[in-house]
């Protein structure tokens, strides 16, 4: 083995030294892909468009990652207001003084004129039309890849979809779920108040990696087990998604609801003991690969809870409890009218986002100030970057240039 | 058996440089360390790959690391000293040597002298143009005029 590979470096050395093709090439790959990952996702952008072997390597081959990580991620800003149009870029893994707001450009302005994003995941973001909310896109802002996902056969007049997006290590997919609750056609709608969606469907669509002949197709699960809140999953863990149940007449109480993305099943997961939860009150997020629910408390006070160990009840603890704060920006007069965010947000004046590198917490302030939070010090620290859109939804990102069916090394 | 900061090789570069280097020295290269410990260093190690100008720097590298290592995993100090002299160090260099000194170090196998390097290469194309790197590496642009056209709109944001 030593002596294969001394012999492959010579091989290596001795091209150098025959002059015959670029600097570059005289490196062996792994030590391209060395230096390409020490590299932000903008200057890998870039280098995709100096020759077509270099993209092919960057895209295709599925090593090169960008210095991007969970804990240094890229923030993808959605601007949802006034119209949702609009995706700038913040890269957290550069140094402080070089990130710089980004706008994209996107592609599918023309077909899909506002959308909102259902979810990210790893380097791929799946989009809903905001419009009509009948397509979906897969698309990565990176490379401009984009795919619009097939149509679903069974269509529902009047519907509410809540939706899923997600990988699975083991199986190596991507997985899109929506999940339909319609008024079934037999019932027609008669009286005033609100309205009750009692049919649902479970819908899933399936993005191999590993297999290139695949025709996408959306399959049915059947009708879904559980009325689930309005919202689209932001919790991944383990491969599956996060829920959280509407309570129903005669079963007041919330739960979590887990869906695996291997076997497709809907599992119960344990709750903290963290008081009564009702409509507004909570978030489930992933913070540092664990699920965590965000619970509110009065003036944008919050307490983070954390399952250490996945499914274990007596695992959840109160990890983190932040103070109210109010962000110097949002001390100018600017906010948009009450009615709006608080729809987009259901009221929520604090999201959290992502724990980062320093053990800073991410949060985002009334859709327009980012803020790190030192829960050591108990110090707030408004974030300020050049060209930040003035109201934006903000999605945790990690940029590489792959593509759904870029192979994964194993 | 002798102790390492006494004992002593030569190595020998591909043109013909020899320098006498402690034990100590000789094994943060692990490619001569293996051969140290087969037994087969009793005269001076050829090292085929490397030219004299080349082998001197690693040796620079080599020696200060060894002089100068950080006491323990605590050493915040120590670590930071040997960080700014690893950057005062690459700044002697063009791109050539640097390329040079990477492929020698991936051959002697120095991972924190391949990691230098590999991440001085990284910050240097950090924020080339493409066309700027072509030149550096000397590679050729095989995409048509149409085709970059639509990659600079696309990806605007890429070459502000």
């Amino acid at each position: 083995m030593d002596s294969e590979n001394s012999f492959k470096k010579r091989k290596i050395t001795h091209d150098l030294e025959g002059e015959g093709g670029g600097l570059l090439e005289s490196l062996p790959g792994d030590i391209l892909t060395d230096i390409f990952s020490r590299l932000p996702i903008s200057s890998l952008a870039r280098l995709m468009f100096v020759c077509r072997s270099w993209r092919s390597l960057l895209t295709q081959h599925g090593r090169v990652s960008s210095s991007s990580s969970p804990t240094k991620p890229c923030l993808l800003l959605h601007c949802d207001f006034p119209i949702r149009n609009g995706l700038h870029f913040l890269d957290l893994s550069e140094e402080e003084k070089r990130i710089k707001t980004k706008k994209f450009a996107l592609k599918f302005a023309s077909s899909m004129p506002e959308f909102d994003v259902v979810g990210s995941c790893n380097g791929l973001l799946c989009l809903s039309d905001s419009l009509y909310n009948d397509s979906l896109y897969l698309y990565n802002p990176f490379t401009t890849n984009s795919l619009e996902l097939p149509e679903c056969s069974n269509k529902y007049h009047d519907q509410e979809l809540v939706f899923g997006f997600g990988f699975h290590q083991k199986t190596k997919e991507f997985k899109v779920v929506k999940i339909v609750y319609f008024r079934g056609s037999s019932t027609s709608y008669k009286g005033r108040g609100r309205i009750q969606y009692k049919q649902s469907e479970v819908q899933i669509l399936t993005l191999s990696s590993s297999r290139t002949d695949q025709s996408l197709a959306w399959r049915s699960l059947g009708k879904a087990p559980y009325k689930f809140v309005k919202r689209s999953s932001e919790a991944l863990v383990n491969g599956r998604l996060h829920f959280v149940t509407r309570p129903r007449r005669h079963v007041p109480d919330r739960k979590f609801v887990s869906f695996d993305l291997e076997d497709e099943e809907f599992r119960e997961i344990p709750k903290p003991d963290c008081g009564g939860l009702n409509r507004t009150n909570h978030r489930l997020v992933n913070l540092k690969c664990c699920l965590c629910a965000v619970v509110y408390g009065n003036y944008g006070k919050l307490d983070i809870w954390v399952m250490k160990s996945y499914g274990v009840k007596e695992s959840w603890g109160k990890e983190y409890s932040i103070g109210t704060y109010l962000p110097k920006g949002l001390k100018h007069n600017l906010d948009r009218p009450m009615w709006i965010w608080k729809n987009a947000e259901n009221g929520k004046v604090v999201r959290v986002l992502c724990v980062l590198e320093n053990g800073e917490i991410l949060l985002e302030y009334k859709s327009r100030v980012l803020v790190a939070y030192d829960p050591k010090m108990g110090k707030f620290k408004d974030l300020v970057f050049h060209g930040l859109p003035n109201w934006f939804h903000t999605v945790v990102h990690v940029g590489t240039l792959s593509w759904f069916d870029t192979p994964f090394d194993l | 058996m002798a102790s390492s900061s006494t004992n002593k090789f030569v190595l020998k570069s591909n043109d013909d440089v020899s320098f006498e280097v402690t034990e100590a020295v000789a094994r943060e290269f692990q490619v001569i360390a293996h051969i140290i410990d087969d037994d087969c260093a009793k005269k001076a190690i050829p090292l085929s790959n490397v030219t004299g100008e080349i082998l001197s720097k690693m040796i620079e590298y080599g020696k200060k690391h060894i002089e100068e290592a950080p006491v323990d995993e605590e050493d915040e100090e120590g670590k930071k000293k040997l960080q700014i002299w690893d950057e005062e160090f690459m700044k002697q260099f063009n791109m050539e040597i640097v390329f040079q000194l990477i492929l020698a170090s991936n051959y002697l196998n120095n991972k924190g002298l391949l990691d230098l390097t590999c991440c001085t290469v990284a910050d240097h194309i950090k924020d080339m143009t493409p066309d700027e790197v072509r030149t550096l590496f000397n590679v050729k642009n095989d995409y048509t005029t149409e085709e970059e056209e639509e990659i600079r709109k696309e990806n605007s944001w890429a070459f502000e």
